[in-house]
């Protein structure tokens, strides 16, 4: 599938918008919260419209590209050195959905959402590109500015975690933010592609 | 506990579900506003552009520490976990040839536009492009590139190649100088690097992965032959410089002791330990 091509920008660029503006909006509501999300979403298209130069014409390609832009809007708006960093990507509360489904996928939602928060936010956001925000591989990695290769590492190191922490059940005292991010153990060999 | 039951409560608990609202009202008149703003080339955003990076490094975008780098024993060890698994499936698709199935315990010396060698020197290119590569080696698929720059900075790659694949492989930072000249019969681990592979296959999870080994040895040194748990693995050796790498089925063990049987120019051996286990 491709974004609708034609000699007139604005229409390209009208039809980007209407087809992928929602999925932005979920995407910088997972990472942000609701309150503000449109401004950034705004802010994100903006960008993109002033860079309309580099929109891929692959409709996927051009929803991640969007995504990645607001990722970098997202990340702007942090201070000093933090703006790098990954961005932790929020859960919905388990209890508020604690009454649906059978008892033991409600107890799974239970772990899964506590078990969430134990992770990293590198490695939450590596787990939400795939599962949350319906991103190929490739395109995560076109999010993250990294490769499709790197990407994998990072996504399966991540279910990893996540499932061990589920399977036998989160550590009593949380590590603390600074802790969680950016192990040596996890950033020293460089997977390539 | 299969992946897609996971990932399944993972979107139970999505904080931005699908809903049926649309847009909001303020949508149309940012698309307005937005339209009416001015288009330029570049964007004063510091997000890069899609494909804008060379096809090289999983750096996090986080400030991340450099690796661990243990000079005090000369040693450096760092560790990976590969997985390779696609979408939301349960099944995954690992390659069907792994590095492992064809490796040997004895290196054969590449040249320097071998195919291997020339995709790490690719890669590495965006970690500095004064590093040259003073130790090429191949065992099966998989080439083992050491490289150095003036400096004696020292950066290790391996690229793992197949016939309609896309490259594979890892890369390490660049080390720092050494700190001392060695002695002629001496040898200065840089590197043990464990690189680590698991997927989950419809037989369950499976897994291989691999420890690499580089460093300098001394202009006496002749011979190197590593003790592992692959057996006996002979270290290429070349302009100063040893480098291996192995087979490991788990990594349960990040910081492996290393030993080795070295010869040297006149004939004798001896066993030295090239990383202390923690």
């Amino acid at each position: 599938m491709s974004t609708p091509q034609g000699p007139d920008p604005e229409q390209r660029f009208t039809a980007l918008f209407d087809g992928a503006y929602v999925d932005v909006l979920r995407f910088v509501r997972r990472r942000h919260g609701v309150e503000g999300a449109e401004d950034v979403v705004a802010e994100a298209f903006l960008v993109a419209w002033r860079r309309f130069e580099d929109l891929p014409e692959d409709l996927g390609d051009a929803r991640a590209w969007l995504f990645g832009i607001a990722r970098g809007t997202l990340a702007n708006s942090r201070r000093g050195d933090r703006r790098r960093d990954a961005l932790g990507v929020r859960l919905a509360d388990h209890g508020a959905r604690a009454g649906q489904g059978n008892a033991d996928a409600v107890t799974l939602r239970l772990d899964v959402g506590r078990s969430w928060r134990h992770l990293s936010a590198l490695e939450q956001e590596a787990i939400a590109l795939t599962v949350l925000d319906g991103l190929t591989s490739a395109q995560a990695a076109r999010v993250l500015g990294i490769t499709p290769v790197a990407y994998r590492l990072r996504l399966s190191r991540a279910r990893r975690r996540l499932r061990r922490l589920v399977e036998d059940g989160p550590p009593p005292i949380p590590r603390t933010a600074a802790d969680r991010i950016a192990r040596p153990a996890d950033t020293a060999w460089e997977a390539t592609s | 506990m299969r992946t897609t039951t996971l990932e399944n409560a993972l979107r139970d608990l999505d904080s931005a579900p699908p809903t049926t609202d649309g847009r909001p009202a303020r949508a149309d008149a940012d698309l307005r506003r937005i339209l009416a703003a001015p288009r330029d080339s570049g964007g004063d955003t510091d997000h890069p552009p899609v494909g804008a990076r060379p096809a090289v490094g999983a750096r996090p975008l986080g400030a991340r520490p450099r690796h661990a780098r243990w000079r005090g024993g000369l040693v450096a060890v760092t560790a990976a976990t590969l997985v390779v698994m696609t979408g939301v499936v349960a099944v995954d698709i690992l390659r069907p040839t792994t590095a492992s199935a064809t490796w040997t315990p004895v290196g054969e010396a590449v040249p320097v536009d071998a195919p291997g060698a020339q995709q790490c020197e690719r890669w590495w290119q965006v970690e500095s492009s004064e590093v040259r590569p003073v130790l090429q080696e191949r065992r099966g698929d998989t080439t083992l590139v050491l490289g150095a720059d003036s400096d004696g900075r020292e950066l290790l790659c391996t690229a793992t190649l197949r016939d309609g694949q896309e490259p594979i492989g890892g890369m390490t930072s660049l080390s720092e100088p050494p700190s001392a000249q060695l002695a002629p019969d001496g040898i200065s681990t840089t590197f043990v690097d464990i690189s680590f592979e698991e997927a989950m296959l419809q037989n369950g999870w499976q897994a291989e992965g691999s420890t690499a080994i580089a460093g300098d040895v001394g202009e006496d040194v002749t011979r190197m032959v590593l003790s592992t748990d692959a057996g006996p693995v002979e270290a290429s050796l070349a302009e100063g410089r040893f480098a291996a790498w192995w087979p490991i089925e788990d990594d349960s063990d990040p910081h492996p002791v290393v030993s080795a049987t070295v010869t040297t120019a006149d004939g004798s051996t001896r066993h030295v330990t090239l990383r202390e286990g923690d």
